[in-house]
């Protein structure tokens, strides 16, 4: 496999971004739809390097990202005096992933020694005992959460403050989706990808094969993690400015994640990313017309995609295509 | 009062209603042991029991402890209805799609139930006297959930011994393949496993609003659902008797934990069990994951 | 030198003796059978050396150090390579990915673009190099067998445990996989032990050694023809003498 081989499934996952992008900044009232498309496909790629690579399911992975949601807040809230300018967002991003990985390796090192069964039945705590943790210990504002839009005022003055929430926001949302879709492909193309490709397959061939399942599971869950963590600090902190532990454990998000993935086709390149297209435009155009029956119409969709169509859209396409077109849908 | 005597007590309102949940983590774990399947979408079945105990009661008045029957055939139904609908279609599939389709089957009935009943929190009143145990208080209300539980969990066992169709379900249990040799129908011992699984746990909901007839929402099966995987884990995970005897076990501890960490100031006691509860969930896991009791079929 | 020793290894399932007390060496360079029907315990004494199943009592070892704990994964760096009896192909990558995965985690501990070269040498080597991109699962049972044999070899294992790798193939096939075999095992001084059922030609033309189970335990073993024309064990398996 020569290097434009290996790589060449990033081309249509760029272009696709670079489409989106130009759309969004070249028609008037076009931003917002594309910034909104933006955070699924994100979503889908951050989710897929965990769901899509190992083919285990986080039942709890929203609290990644609200982990990295607060830790944002926390970082502009708690450093906000201290005259960093925009390095508090930097700060803000690191202590997300921080935060994000941390809970990670606390789950993750102790549940991923689990059959995927076991582990999916853990990870249903995750969500709601963290939530209940947060509100119970009254950690991080308990329930009343962190609202920082009076420091992002301070900090960058009113104008800066809202053109951070309103459009740099959802530049970092598209940084973070570049990243995380090269993350992928650099982990499909190394060992870390062969090994999670016999863990989904044939978790106990795999170990007779020589691969420490247990360490590479880790090693997917903590990156998958540590990308919802900086997708919470961008898309909902510094666009919000405010946490409130009610709105950012919701496992609507969780749902979603996994719908995107599976209905794009988990674990490819490109199936997120198809998977984020089709979910945001049809979340955003018809919620308009149903507004709160998401997952009223998510579940039942989830269903039939897991009976009747496993391998999603890019999976499906993948099975007809035959030669040197493949290598694109990896 | 004295706090032991508040402990002692708590810990027999413990027991009770860890005959509720044992109950309905049978259903959990008669699934998983005959279909190998983790049925991720408990918790809105429990909703579903305890909603029909609230409509029962509230627009026929219609006594808890009766409309178990009601419960025990809307579910039998709507697992042979699941069953033929989704579960049979994968039942060669990865596991991870098993277990998003409970998933989804879960919220599904979470969402149609918002939709039906709204989400506001209902609850009904059923009081017929109490009796006293010296250190504590009991309503009637409860023995009766207690009662119920037991009476259902034996005639079960008895099913399973002495009848021809329970000899069946255990002999799928230990060897599919065997039993088909022997000319049992697998397929329709599926079905039956997993209708009565899920009757199970939507009459255990009605119990369970015996001992919380408030608080009934579209969303609260979710608590259910972590509870019944923490039992069904220590009890092990294919064993209902193992479940059933867990299910006791549960109870006391999350009632002695939930006295104990009333008396630590600033800390609210209710959020923090549940937190108790996922982390016992996860050291069960850790150490001895087919269970304490039990083991890995029965 | 002595590669693989099982001393007194017993294994149970609740109440079932799967493996009985059983003792055997393997020394470098030799190509052993275990031959015995189904039930006498040789999968499960595979699965044992594999680190599949943990022993209940006993001790294995391997290049002289105690393995016996030793968690599965840590065993085929070491040197370890199996197929299985029903192959087990990572069925959604292709069989060339298959292989390579052999060779990148096994005692090969190659990189990702030598373990896909070792993964065209062994699939020529076993002739269904013209499969390579298809995907594993879409393969003939006999094709998968090879893959097997294939994604084993490029462990570049110092023991190599064949599970009736040789069942359902004709005979020319076998004759083949046997020549490979006794090939490879010159080359890179590879011990192989083999297990077979009923293929006792197939046998007598491999092994030097043969070790005879039945019910767990380990009947007799010695010199291939002196074994199986062993009056006990031809009375127990073959009903008749082998030529």
């Amino acid at each position: 496999m020569t290097l434009y081989d290996k790589y060449a499934s990033l081309i249509p996952v760029l272009l696709i971004y670079a489409v989106l992008f130009a759309i969004g900044i070249s028609f008037p009232g076009m931003w917002q739809p594309v910034a909104f498309i933006m955070f699924y496909i994100t979503l889908g790629q951050a989710f897929n390097i965990f769901l899509g690579l190992t083919g285990y399911v986080d039942f709890g992975y929203v609290a990644f990202l609200a982990l990295g949601a607060y830790g944002m807040a926390i970082a502009v809230d708690s450093l906000g005096g201290a005259n960093l300018g925009y390095g508090i967002i930097l700060v803000g991003l690191i202590l997300a992933i921080l935060m994000a990985s941390i809970l990670s390796v606390a789950v993750g090192a102790v549940a991923l020694r689990l059959r995927g069964a076991y582990f999916a039945i853990a990870t249903i705590g995750v969500n709601e005992g963290f939530r209940y943790f947060v509100e119970g210990a009254r950690l991080w504002g308990g329930s009343e959460g962190i609202i920082i839009s009076g420091d992002m005022r301070n900090i960058f003055g009113r104008e800066t403050a809202n053109l951070i929430s309103t459009f740099v926001s959802d530049i970092l949302v598209f940084i973070i989706a570049i990243l995380a879709a090269i993350m992928t492909i650099l982990i499909m193309n190394r060992r870390m990808g062969y090994a999670l490709m016999a863990v989904r397959e044939d978790e106990d061939a795999a170990k007779v094969m020589g691969i420490n399942v247990t360490k590479y599971k880790v090693m997917a869950f903590i990156t998958s993690a540590s990308f919802a963590g900086l997708i919470g600090a961008s898309a909902w902190t510094l666009k919000m400015t405010y946490v409130f532990p009610s709105d950012v454990f919701l496992i609507t998000y969780t749902v979603e994640a996994i719908v995107i993935v599976m209905l794009g086709g988990a674990g490819t390149l490109l199936g997120p990313v198809i998977g984020g297209l089709i979910y945001g435009i049809l979340k955003y155009y018809l919620s308009i017309t149903l507004p709160g029956f998401q997952l009223l119409i998510l579940a039942p969709l989830l269903i039939v995609i897991v009976v009747a169509f496993p391998d999603g859209v890019v999976g499906a396409v993948r099975r007809k295509v035959t030669g040197s077109a493949r290598k694109y849908l990896r | 009062m004295p706090f032991f005597e508040q402990l002692a007590g708590n810990l027999v309102y413990g027991a009770i209603l860890g005959s509720v949940y044992g109950l309905s983590t049978m259903g959990l774990s008669l699934i998983f042991g005959v279909l190998r399947i983790v049925n991720v979408g408990h918790g809105p079945f429990i909703m579903l029991g305890a909603f029909t105990a609230f409509w029962m009661f509230t627009l026929f008045g219609i006594a808890p402890v009766a409309s178990i029957s009601v419960a025990l055939v809307l579910g039998l139904a709507l697992g042979f209805v699941i069953f033929f609908a989704v579960i049979r279609r994968l039942i060669n599939a990865p596991e991870l799609s098993t277990l998003l389709a409970t998933f989804a089957i879960g919220i599904f009935l979470e969402e149609v139930a918002k939709f039906i009943w709204g989400p506001d929190h209902r609850g009904y009143s059923w009081d017929i006297g109490n009796i006293d145990l010296g250190i504590t208080l009991i309503p009637y209300s409860k023995i009766l959930a207690f009662v119920s539980s037991i009476v259902i969990a034996y005639l079960l066992y008895m099913w399973f011994q002495k009848t021809k169709l329970g000899a069946a379900v255990r002999a799928v249990v230990e060897d599919s393949e065997g039993a088909a040799a022997c000319g049992i129908n697998v397929g329709r011992i599926y079905a039956l496993s997993f209708a009565i699984g899920i009757g199970l746990t939507v009459a255990s909901g009605v119990l369970v609003t015996l001992f919380v007839p408030v608080g009934i929402n579209p969303y609260m099966g979710h608590e259910y659902t972590l509870k019944a995987f923490v039992i069904a884990v220590l009890g092990g995970l294919a064993s209902p008797w193992g479940a059933f005897y867990a299910g006791f076990i549960f109870g006391l501890i999350e009632n002695g934990s939930y006295t104990l960490l009333g008396t630590i100031p600033g800390v609210e006691p209710f959020s923090l069990t549940r937190f108790v509860a996922f982390s016992l969930l996860l050291v069960i896991l850790l150490i001895k994951p087919t269970g304490l009791l039990g083991g890995e079929s029965k | 030198m002595e590669l693989l020793r099982l001393e007194n290894v017993t294994k149970r399932f609740g109440g079932l003796v799967a493996v009985n007390k059983v003792s055997f060496t393997v020394e470098k360079g030799e190509a052993i059978g275990i031959v015995g029907p189904n039930g006498s315990g040789k999968t499960t004494l595979y699965n044992l050396i594999n680190g599949v199943y943990f022993p209940g009592e006993g001790k294995i070892y391997f290049e002289g150090q105690d393995i016996t704990e030793l968690p599965t994964h840590a065993r085929a760096p070491l040197g370890m390579a199996r197929t299985f009896q029903i192959p087990r192909p990572f069925g959604g990558a292709t069989t060339r990915e298959n292989v390579a995965v052999g060779a990148m985690f096994g005692h090969a501990k190659a990189s990702v673009d030598d373990a896909l070269e070792m993964a065209d040498e062994y699939l020529k080597m076993v002739e269904i190099y013209d499969k390579r991109d298809v995907e594993a699962a879409k393969l003939t049972p006999l094709e998968k067998r090879l893959m097997e044999v294939a994604r084993a070899l490029a462990m570049k294992p110092k023991l190599l445990l064949l599970d009736e790798v040789m069942a359902g193939m004709n005979p020319s096939d076998i004759d083949r996989l046997i020549e490979l075999l006794k090939r490879v095992k010159e080359e890179e001084d590879i011990s192989i032990v083999s297990m077979v059922e009923h293929l006792m030609h197939a046998i007598t033309k491999f092994a030097e050694r043969v070790i005879v189970m039945h019910q767990g335990e380990k009947l007799i073993e010695g010199p291939t023809m002196e074994v199986l024309n062993n009056p006990k064990v031809v009375e127990i398996y073959l009903g008749k003498k082998v030529v």
